[in-house]
């Protein structure tokens, strides 16, 4: 039975009512395990079915993941663009029309609120997707510029196609283009005359496409893709799959691996782009924008902040939630995120650590994870190294045009 | 391009201040003003037959001591009120109070019992005052500035109020966030005693007798008092506009270069530098330092711009209430009026009609609701018109009606009529012969004001006086010491610290915290 719309669009079995995305019914005649999850607001899968079989569908066939919970903002004007300026700490002026950027935006002490990817559709008209809801914020920087902001996250509903045989199943579905579509870039097609815009997009690390359409075409359209996956793999995935991906890919997760500075309550929490390894991403040549002072001030001073690292950890442990040691014995740090990977066969992590500018404690750091074995916890001490991420380089992802398979 | 080394925006008596005191400095100086003349609301309009007079100031004690001394402008006119100003309480009951100057160290009309609890809670009033008093001439400690001698300040500050003894102390911390309501009522019976408080405390203010803080309102009043000539007010006769001009010619003598009629329509600035100003005449002049002696809304938001403001400051001063709340009725009569009482209306009086409590209360409720009071309290003035035209003689009424809202319910269009019609039979009541001689009416209201004069929501102190937008808080806690995050840009108008009426400590604070600075 499907009902996607009216009274039945939110979930009471859960202590408030969840909203149901469009895709809900597809997924939940998929699952097994009864693994739900409250992703901003939407009854979201946990596992659908087999956490292992999900991950290893995104390495090697092709997964299914509904993303539709994410905060959809469509930004329209003819200052668009000096709006965005403002917001973000990217040159938007340099970013063409049809391509997606990963990008931040920070308050007034250059701290990090969230991340979040930027499409820019035509020359006034973007659509900006991030983890945390920020129309407030949004609507607040706009003042004095001729822009609109429109929350379409109830409207538009999306989802994410990654893994290697996600190419051909596009092009089973028709769509033309699928081989000249470059890494972040995007456009406008119709599958079944069902109109989406897609980008080669993800947060996986691999070859994978991120599809946005209207969500009265929904159910239809899922179906579509579906039947055509049939024979390449196709698999539909809940979060944890695709965290293990993300880990993999090294991106980080704001309110995982950093706290947006607007849930911060102690102020040493918060972090700057620099201290999440972005600094990169931050144009300041391009004139004023929100942080900008408080990034140009914090370079010249030389205070210890907590920063962002990879690390690959000796043993098969996972470290999740671990404390990270200098020597053996004074606390540096702690570790954010953290598997067993499946790609390189090691224990990798993401963490956040004050080591200041001393190059020697880079090498003599430790982890202390607490494995349970049969009810019984053993005490490790691994040794860490840090690495320059992401783990897992896969070059399917930005070849182009995609093979064939 | 024509290049300054201080351009100041607005020749508003802030900015009159800040533009003397600087060219005193021996900097190039250049003041714009949008208006045809200098004063900003302070400002001498042509109101009837040639007849000039400031059209929204009409009077005003606690001109800073300070401000008259830094400047020298003893050696120019000033029109002071020697024996102070004295109020009359009136009521249609003809049972007025005149309450003596320096705020009710005298008083007629109530008993003997009554006088002796009001000395009490005047002398309470007065010390408590003067914490006011005392932070009002410093640069607030906040965010930006926090120098050793300012924390000193600060803190002899607290000591000296301490040192009152731990009774004064402590009644200090009781009243300081208290209502004016309960405390008058604590102590006082006469109603029109109590409504005259009321008003006075409230006027100008957003807020009612028994809204929390209300007491505030009076203390910040007091404060002006005390660090004024105490006794003097300025002459209710041309006192303003000798002030007004006494800094005008101290700027001139100091070498300023004035800009009339020169309506700024942005602030020039490259990578958060702030290196001049442009007119809306397309005129163009540099300078390294810029002062905008306007209010911080027009300042922020027109004039610099959202676009090279954090988003944070900008909601921060959009979320300041500015809304205008006092508007000013302006009559014309051949002669004066006498009272009910054939006692003549006395020109060297203030007239205040605030018959009790509880009609100053419920005319702030119908501000909080956006409508007009059904009997709208207010002061009066009278200036005796002196003049070669055919006006000798006549009498200037210069009215200032308390809780009009910026934006009524309904829209203004036919009410304007109404209100002026309410003060108008409400006078008559206390003086019948009064509708009879009028010549002239004008009635300014907020918006009007807020166009006329370019302050954003016509406030006359540019953002509320309360006390969340006070000392280290005005006009929002990191724009508080004068500087912005607009390097070269200061703010020095009502919008700042200490703000207020004609006290001009502002402009005198935003000058020193300029002149420091550039020390550096």
């Amino acid at each position: 039975m499907i009902q996607s719309n009216g009274k039945n669009d939110r979930d009471i079995i859960f202590g408030k009512p969840l909203f149901r995305s469009p895709f809900y019914d597809f997924f939940a005649a998929q699952e097994t395990e009864g693994n739900w999850y409250n992703w901003n607001g939407y009854k979201s899968p946990t596992i659908v079915s087999d956490q292992e079989l999900e991950y290893f569908s995104i390495r090697s066939t092709c997964s299914v993941f509904d993303i539709t919970p994410l905060n959809k903002y469509r930004i329209v004007g003819s200052q668009a663009v000096e709006f965005l300026n403002k917001l973000t700490v990217r040159d938007v002026a340099k970013q063409n029309v049809a391509t997606v950027k990963y990008t931040l935006w920070c308050d007034q002490d250059g701290f990090v609120i969230d991340d979040g990817t930027l499409f820019r559709i035509s020359d006034n008209d973007f659509r900006l997707c991030s983890q945390e809801k920020h129309l407030p914020w949004l609507i607040d920087t706009s003042h004095g510029f001729d822009v609109e902001i429109i929350d379409e996250s109830k409207h538009v509903c999306g989802i994410s196609l990654q893994g290697p045989t996600s190419a051909s199943i596009l092009r089973l579905l028709g769509v033309n283009g699928i081989d000249n579509l470059k890494p972040f870039h995007l456009f406008q097609t119709k599958i079944s005359n069902i109109p989406i815009m897609i980008s080669r997009t993800g947060f996986t690390g691999d070859l994978g496409y991120e599809i946005f359409l209207k969500n009265n075409v929904a159910n239809k359209f899922i179906e579509r893709v579906w039947n055509a996956g049939t024979n390449h793999g196709i698999t539909a995935i809940g979060y944890n799959a695709l965290n293990m991906a993300r880990i993999e890919a090294g991106f980080i997760v704001a309110n995982i691996d950093f706290i947006s500075s607007d849930h911060a309550i102690r102020p040493n929490r918060c972090r700057r782009p620099d201290d999440l390894g972005l600094g990169w991403i931050v144009d300041l040549n391009k004139g004023f924008f929100n942080g900008r002072r408080a990034i140009i001030n914090s370079k010249l001073e030389d205070s210890e902040v907590f920063k962002i690292y990879a690390l690959e950890i000796d043993g098969k442990e996972p470290a999740e939630g671990s404390i990270i040691y200098y020597n053996k014995k004074d606390e540096v740090g702690t570790v954010t995120s953290a598997i067993w990977s499946p790609m390189t066969k090691k224990s990798i992590a993401l963490a956040q650590l004050k080591l200041g500018s001393s190059k020697s404690k880079k090498d003599n750091l430790w982890v202390e994870i607490y494995s349970l074995k049969e009810l019984q916890y053993h005490k490790l001490m691994k040794k860490v190294s840090i690495v320059k991420p992401p783990f897992v380089n896969l070059s399917r992802r930005s070849a182009c045009p995609p093979a064939k398979c | 391009m024509k290049s300054y080394d201080v351009i100041v925006i607005g020749a508003g008596h802030n900015g009159l201040i800040v533009a003397s005191k600087l060219a005193s400095s021996g900097r190039k100086v250049l003041l714009i003003e949008a208006g045809e003349t200098y004063g900003g609301m302070a400002r001498s309009e042509v109101l009837f037959e040639g007849f000039q007079a400031p059209e929204l100031a009409s009077n005003a004690f606690g001109i800073s001591k300070d401000v008259v001394q830094d400047l020298g402008l003893s050696k120019y006119e000033i029109l002071f009120n020697e024996d102070g100003l004295k109020t009359v309480g009136l009521n249609t009951e003809n049972e007025n109070v005149i309450f003596g100057s320096s705020f009710g160290k005298s008083i007629e009309g109530i008993g003997k019992e009554e006088f002796k609890r009001w000395k009490e809670l005047r002398e309470k009033f007065f010390n408590q005052s003067h914490l006011f008093q005392r932070l009002a001439s410093q640069i607030p400690v906040g965010g930006n500035h926090k120098t050793f001698g300012s924390k000193v300040n600060l803190f002899l500050t607290a000591a000296k109020l301490r040192l009152q003894g731990r009774e004064q102390f402590q009644e200090l911390l009781r009243m300081i966030t208290m209502c004016i309501a309960d405390l008058v009522e604590e102590e006082l019976e006469t109603p029109s005693l109590k409504g005259l408080i009321s008003f006075d405390s409230t006027l100008g203010i957003k807020l009612g007798p028994r809204s929390p803080t209300s007491y505030l309102g009076l203390l910040y009043k007091l404060s002006q008092i005390k660090a004024s000539y105490q006794e003097k007010s300025l002459s209710i006769h041309g006192g303003v506009t000798s002030f007004i001009n006494a800094l005008f010619k101290s700027a001139e003598e100091n070498g300023v270069d004035f800009v009339f009629k020169g309506k700024v329509s942005s602030i020039i600035i490259s990578d958060s530098v702030a290196t001049g100003v442009k007119l809306e005449n397309g005129v163009e002049y540099s300078a390294k330092t810029i002062v905008s002696s306007i209010s911080p809304v027009n300042t922020f938001l027109d004039l610099v711009g959202a676009q090279n403001l954090e988003t944070d400051l900008t909601r921060r001063i959009r979320a300041l209430r500015y809304s205008g709340n006092t508007s000013k009725l302006n009559i014309i009569l051949e002669e004066i009026p006498k009272l009910n009482n054939s006692q003549n209306l006395d020109e060297n009086y203030r007239y205040v009609y605030a018959p009790s409590l509880a009609s100053v209360e419920s005319n702030f409720n119908s501000l909080k609701y956006n409508e007009l009071p059904s009997d709208p309290n207010f002061e009066i003035y009278f200036n005796k018109i002196s003049s070669e035209s055919s006006l000798n003689g006549a009498v200037m009424a210069s009215i200032c009606i308390q809780n009009t809202p910026y934006s009524l319910k309904g829209g203004w269009k036919n009410s304007k009529e109404v209100l002026m019609k309410k003060v108008i039979s409400t006078i008559q009541k206390l003086a019948p012969d009064f509708s009879k001689g009028i010549l002239f009416k004008s009635l300014l209201l907020p918006h009007e004001t807020e166009k006329k004069y370019c302050v954003a929501g016509g406030h006359w102190h540019h953002s509320e006086l309360q006390i969340d937008s006070l000392y280290s808080l005005r006009p929002t806690f990191d724009v508080s010491d004068y500087s912005t995050p607009i390097d070269g840009l200061f703010i020095c108008g009502a919008g700042t610290h200490p703000g207020g009426n004609l006290f001009g400590l502002s402009g005198l604070n935003a000058a020193k915290k300029i002149l420091r600075e550039s020390i550096k």
